[in-house]
This record gives C-alpha cells, sequence and structure tokens, in this order.
C-alpha cells in the first residue's frame, strides 16, 4: 500500500487526537464551562440572588471591606479586594488558599456580610482548564504542550479533510452507518468552529507559553528588598478617595479590583472595561492613600499579548456573544468527544479483547460521560450539603473527584466484564437523572424562587441542565434501540 | 452610518447575520451534487447573478455585524457563522430523514 | 523507496534481531512512534532556539522579546511537526536543517 501524506497524517491525527484527546476534552469542557463561571458562583451561592446587578460600592461598604482586609492582613494573609461589576454585583475580599480564591462577599450598599455559603463555584472549572490540578507549573505545562498537540490535530486534520472542505462543508448524515454519522459530526464541528478552535487553542498556548518555552521572566524581573509593608502589614488608608482618583484614571466603574503590593497599593482597571486585557494599574501609597502614578502597559508586543488573553479570557464580551464563546466551546468539546468516539469505533473490531482497549474504552467513558455526572453532581452537592457545613469548599471539591472517580471505576469495571455498553447507558441514565432533576432542585432549595423566573442566571442553568439530561436520555434511547447494541 | 440602519436591523445585527449565513449555506448546499441526490433535490440551483449575491452576502452580514462595534463585529461574525453551519446541516439531515 | 525508519524496521526483521530485542516484529507503527518522537523532539527544540534568538537579537525591547519569540514559535512548532512527520523523505531533513539554522541564529548573535 502506498504511504501518502494522507495516510500518515491520518495517522498522526488519529493516535495525537486520542492519546491528548482525553485530557484535551476535559480541558474544552472545563473551559467552555469556565466562560460563565462568574455566573455559575452565583448560582451556587443562591444567598445574594437579589442584589441588583452593576451598584457602584457606597464608601460605607468600601470602609467595612478594608476592615475586612486589614483583619486578613494581620492573619499574615495576603488578601485583595474584587468590585462589583454587572457579572459579580458584590464586594469580595479574597484570598488563595492553594487552590481556589476563597473569601466572604459584602454588600455593595452597606458593606455588611452576604451570609453566603462558602463555594468551590466555577473557579473549580477554571482551574480544572488551565492546570488541570497537577499545579500551577506543571500543570500549565502539561496544558500548553496539549494545546500544541491539539494544533498538530488541528493541523493535520484540514490537510486530511481538505479535498472535501467545500463540497462537503454541510453535509451531515445521522442517519446512515453509525461510523459515517459520527464522522459526519466530527468533520461538521470542526470545520464550522474552525476560527474559535484554532483562536483559542493558539492564544491558550501563547498566554502559558512560558511554561514550555524559554522564558525571560528571570533574566528581566528582580526582586527588590522586601519593603516594610510585607513584613508588618500596615494599616490600610480609606478606599474611597482611591477609587474615586482610579476612577478619574479609568472611568467610572472600570475598576475591578484592589491589589496590596509590597510597595504600593493598586486599583487594577477591569478586565472587562475593553477588548484589551490591559491590567493597567493606578498606584498609590500606603501611609496616606495618595496617588502616585498611572502604569500604562504599552507597546507593540504587549499590546498583542493583551489581544491574546482578551480573546481567551472574553472577559469584556456583551452576553450574546458569551453565548456565543459558550456555545463555540461546547463545538470544539463535541469535535474531540466525537473524534474519541471515532477511535474506538475504529479499533473495536480488531482489538476490542485487549486490556489497553478496555482502558481506552473505559477513560473514554469516564472523560465524555463521567466528567459530566460529576459536574451535574457539583450542583446537587452544593445544594445539597448544609450552607454552614465546615470546609465546605473542601467538601465540594473532593465529592466532585470521588463522582468523578467512580466513574471511572464503574466503566472500568463493566467494560472488563465485556458490558462496556451497559457503562454507557448506565451512565448516561446518571446524567439523565441528575440534569432534569437539578430545575426541581433548585426550586425547592432556593428561597423565593418565584419572584426570580425570568431572564436570570438560575432559569439559565437549569435549562441548560435540563437540555444536557434530554439529550443524554436521547442518546441512552438510541443506544437501547436493538439494533445499535 | 448607523442613523440609516432601521432600529429593528440595528438591535438585532448578530440575528439577521446568523439568517444571512443560513440563507447563504443552504445555497451552497443546494449546488453541490452529493448534498442534491441525498435530498432528491432537482430545483433550480443559483448561477451568474446569483452567485454574485451569495459572494456578497456574507459581506452583508460583516456590514451588520459591525454594528455592535469592530472587534466584537469581527467575533459575531465568526461565531454567527459556526452556528449557521451547525443549524443549516441538521435542517438538511432533518429533510434528508423526512424523504 | 521506505524511508530511513521502514529501511531499520525491514533491516530489523531481516537479520531476526526479535530474538535478541523481546519484540516480535518491527511494524510500521513502531517506525512511526519513533519519528514522530523526533519530530517532536526536534520541532520543540526549533522552536525553544527561535525565542531565544528573537531575544537575543530583539534585547532592546527586554522581556517583551521572549513573548514575541513565543508568539512565533507556538505558530512554527505545529507546523514543524506537519512538516517533519507528512514529508515522506526529507521532512526530518528539513527539520534539522530548521534547527540548525535556529541554533546558529542563538550562537551568533
Amino acid at each position: 500500500m502506498r504511504d501518502t501524506l494522507r495516510q500518515r497524517l491520518g495517522w498522526l491525527h488519529t493516535w495525537i487526537g486520542f492519546v491528548t484527546g482525553l485530557l484535551l476534552c476535559v480541558i474544552f469542557a472545563g473551559g467552555t464551562l469556565a466562560v460563565f463561571n462568574t455566573e455559575i458562583t452565583r448560582w451556587m451561592q443562591p444567598e445574594n440572588s437579589r442584589l441588583p446587578s452593576g451598584l457602584a460600592p457606597s464608601p460605607k461598604a468600601l470602609e467595612a471591606a478594608r476592615q475586612n482586609l486589614e483583619t486578613l492582613r494581620a492573619q499574615g494573609k495576603q488578601p485583595f479586594l474584587s468590585l462589583p461589576s454587572v457579572r459579580d454585583p458584590v464586594l469580595r475580599v479574597l484570598q488563595y488558599d492553594g487552590h481556589e480564591f476563597v473569601g466572604p462577599a459584602l454588600d455593595p450598599i452597606d458593606g455588611q456580610r452576604i451570609n453566603v455559603r462558602q463555594t468551590v463555584g466555577g473557579q473549580l472549572f477554571y482551574n480544572l482548564h488551565f492546570t488541570l490540578w497537577l499545579g500551577r507549573d506543571w500543570g500549565r505545562r502539561v496544558v500548553d504542550m496539549l494545546g500544541l498537540a491539539m494544533l498538530v490535530g488541528i493541523l493535520s486534520g484540514i490537510i486530511i479533510h481538505l479535498r472535501l472542505l467545500l463540497p462537503d462543508l454541510v453535509l451531515f448524515r445521522p442517519f446512515a452507518a453509525r461510523a459515517r454519522a459520527w464522522l459526519d459530526g466530527h468533520i461538521l464541528a470542526g470545520v464550522f468552529f474552525l476560527p474559535f478552535i484554532v483562536g483559542i487553542t493558539y492564544t491558550g498556548v501563547i498566554i502559558h507559553a512560558a511554561a514550555v518555552l524559554p522564558d525571560g521572566a528571570a533574566i528581566h524581573r528582580q526582586a527588590g528588598p522586601m519593603p516594610t509593608a510585607l513584613k508588618t502589614p500596615q494599616a490600610l488608608p480609606s478606599l474611597t478617595p482611591m477609587l474615586t482618583r482610579a476612577e478619574a484614571e479609568f472611568g467610572a466603574g472600570q475598576i475591578g479590583f484592589f491589589l496590596f503590593n509590597p510597595h504600593h497599593i493598586s486599583a487594577v482597571r477591569a478586565d472587562g472595561a475593553s477588548f484589551l486585557m490591559t491590567r493597567d494599574e493606578a498606584e498609590f501609597r500606603y501611609e496616606d492613600g495618595a496617588f502616585l502614578r498611572h502604569v500604562k502597559h504599552i507597546g507593540a508586543t504587549t499590546v498583542l499579548s493583551q489581544g491574546f488573553r482578551g480573546f481567551h479570557f472574553a472577559r469584556w464580551t456583551p452576553l450574546p456573544l458569551r453565548w456565543l464563546y459558550f456555545l463555540s466551546g461546547l463545538g470544539g468539546t463535541l469535535l474531540i468527544a466525537s473524534g474519541l468516539v471515532l477511535f474506538l469505533m475504529r479499533y473495536r473490531r480488531r482489538y476490542g479483547n485487549t486490556i489497553s482497549f478496555c482502558l481506552a474504552e473505559s477513560l473514554v467513558i469516564a472523560v465524555l460521560v463521567g466528567f459530566v455526572v460529576a459536574a451535574l453532581g457539583l450542583f446537587w452537592t452544593n445544594r445539597l450539603l448544609s450552607a454552614t457545613l465546615a470546609s465546605r469548599v473542601m467538601w465540594e471539591r473532593n465529592i466532585f473527584m470521588a463522582i468523578w472517580l467512580f466513574s471511572l471505576l464503574h466503566a472500568w469495571g463493566l467494560v472488563l466484564a465485556k458490558r462496556a455498553m451497559s457503562a454507557w447507558r448506565q451512565q448516561l441514565l446518571a446524567v439523565t437523572i441528575l440534569g432534569m432533576g437539578l430545575p426541581i432542585l433548585d426550586i425547592l432549595t432556593r428561597s423565593s424562587w418565584t419572584v426570580l423566573l425570568g431572564r436570570n442566571i438560575f432559569c439559565a442553568i437549569d435549562c441548560c441542565a435540563l437540555v444536557v439530561g434530554m439529550s443524554a436520555k436521547a442518546i441512552h434511547q438510541r443506544l437501547n434501540a436493538p439494533h445499535q447494541t | 452610518m448607523k442613523e440609516f440602519i432601521p432600529t429593528i436591523v440595528l438591535d438585532g445585527a448578530p440575528l439577521w447575520a446568523f439568517i444571512t449565513w443560513v440563507i447563504v449555506l443552504s445555497a451552497h448546499a443546494i449546488q453541490q451534487p452529493k448534498i442534491c441526490r441525498l435530498l432528491g433535490y432537482n430545483g433550480p440551483v443559483p448561477s451568474g447573478l446569483g452567485k454574485l449575491v451569495l459572494l456578497a452576502a456574507p459581506l452583508m452580514s460583516l456590514a451588520l455585524c459591525m454594528t455592535a462595534g469592530p472587534t466584537a463585529g469581527i467575533f459575531y461574525w465568526c461565531g454567527t457563522f459556526s452556528l449557521a453551519g451547525v443549524v443549516t446541516a441538521l435542517g438538511l439531515a432533518c429533510l434528508q430523514s423526512h424523504r | 523507496m521506505p524511508d530511513i525508519f521502514t529501511s531499520v524496521a525491514l533491516h530489523y526483521n531481516n537479520m531476526r534481531m526479535s530474538r535478541i530485542i523481546p519484540f516480535k516484529a518491527w511494524s510500521p507503527a513502531y517506525s512511526r512512534v519513533l519519528r514522530l518522537v523526533i519530530c517532536m523532539s526536534l520541532a520543540w527544540g526549533s522552536g525553544a532556539a527561535i525565542v531565544q534568538a528573537v531575544a537575543l537579537h530583539f534585547s532592546s525591547i527586554g522581556e517583551n522579546a521572549y513573548v514575541a519569540g513565543q508568539i512565533m514559535a507556538c505558530l512554527l512548532i505545529p507546523i514543524f511537526m506537519i512538516i517533519g512527520f507528512g514529508w515522506h523523505r526529507y521532512g526530518l531533513l528539513a527539520l534539522g536543517i530548521i534547527g540548525t539554522l535556529a541554533m546558529l541564529a542563538c550562537q551568533l548573535g
């Protein structure tokens, strides 16, 4: 048989696609959910559902936040203050606990602590997306390498399909033979979401490129002497004049957060202020809160870099565009998922009885269905665990992991027992129950839910869960049909 | 330029762009022999001026999207293309199944 | 004409090396995996060398030179991989030359 370019690249696409696709699918799914990370966090904190969006923080609230910050700094912690925005209407005093940003939420009007439950929220998916929970350094390294592999997969896929790209542009035959239908679906997602998938993968790789390529930070950034502010935290000046002064620099409502650096206090421009994620700062003195300078990050490469970040993080996007990001992310996830299923279909007949194939199939089940079960399980856990439970964040995280691990073991056991279809069916059934039951759970566990019917995050997330549940039910039924088994 | 565009078009620019893409992609589909065969379609296919209009239509949808601003416009344009492609393919698949 | 890896594979099978090394046979898949690993190493090495070269030649812009190099390298590494793996006969040679040139550009700053 002739060894053609298409064959070679076909082999490369198949194997690189499968080996990296298992993790890439998780990264894409995590990223897709992370598009609405703030909204997911709000769903998981129904206690603050009554607050209107877009309120500016009052001086009283800022004073309360300052006191909270001082208390935490006195305990040797390094908190920062996130200001209210259209997406998240509360003041948050946050600190990094090694896994997530946690801390109290304050009412932007009177500064009273909102008695919200502590939750991992959407941050869990965000962290999973860019570190796979392998730690900041190794996680970014692995995810970046996977991103490069994704680009190789995309490029090889384009070359393989180039000849039929235009004639078969909208060709989809779901009622043809199963392998044909899946291949059509794979190509359809790949072709139509190509601009998004290439863009998001490339920008993602660039953002953390320093993790896998030579980095200039070590040479060009030199640490100064330890300032007094870090050794012994000083009293913080009033935040209101600083916010007013910073808004004079960047515009009203354009400040995202206050950072308390060793040398100075920074009021940082909000990420959602424009497409370019500039992170420009207004710097203030610790002693009296006097304005020091306006730090603008300029230069061609810097602006290019800011553009890549703006593209990838999508914090500037209006709501319809955010939904387009979400749907495109879903398209990317479906592309990888269909590729994984095609791999199994291709090798099932020849290698279906081998241990390595069993392992591959159980991993695919755990990634494609188990992840959805675990994600929906997290939403359920959030509402079923007591709101006042100690170490609630850890509980939620561990339960999510436990469900996912259980899904893997369940799949592994059934696949080894030559009952792979049962594994798919049972896990799809779990998705159906959890997904279709989530709106009911939301209604039962959220006070005054009738007030909040209509266009809001609760209804949106409930509807999404319902759609996921119904899709799982449809697939489950198709797998149950006699000719499919 | 925005003053000359009716409000209904301006407010729903991404939606109009989406509809334009669906029309363009459907017209592209019926020009492909394989798809015509699957659909059993023997009707007229765009030719001459029709093809020119089809080439111009994506530019029109780009112009529509640009009313949301240059950066957001490009994103809307690409996003509506992706979505319209999937919707068109699903629509054609439904037609196939009816046949 | 088979490429270098397939030649090695055929030679391996002819020499009955499998008696010494516990592989049943050297299939084309093994040669492809080996080629893939070499392509990955060369492509990544070339990318890293490009970043260093850009940083060296545009040192006046400081850390941003590294960022510019990374932007280029992330675009080029997948392309290098496709060239190295997809170009049947001269792909690896081309990748080797690219890598050598990038290394030279690093050294000749």
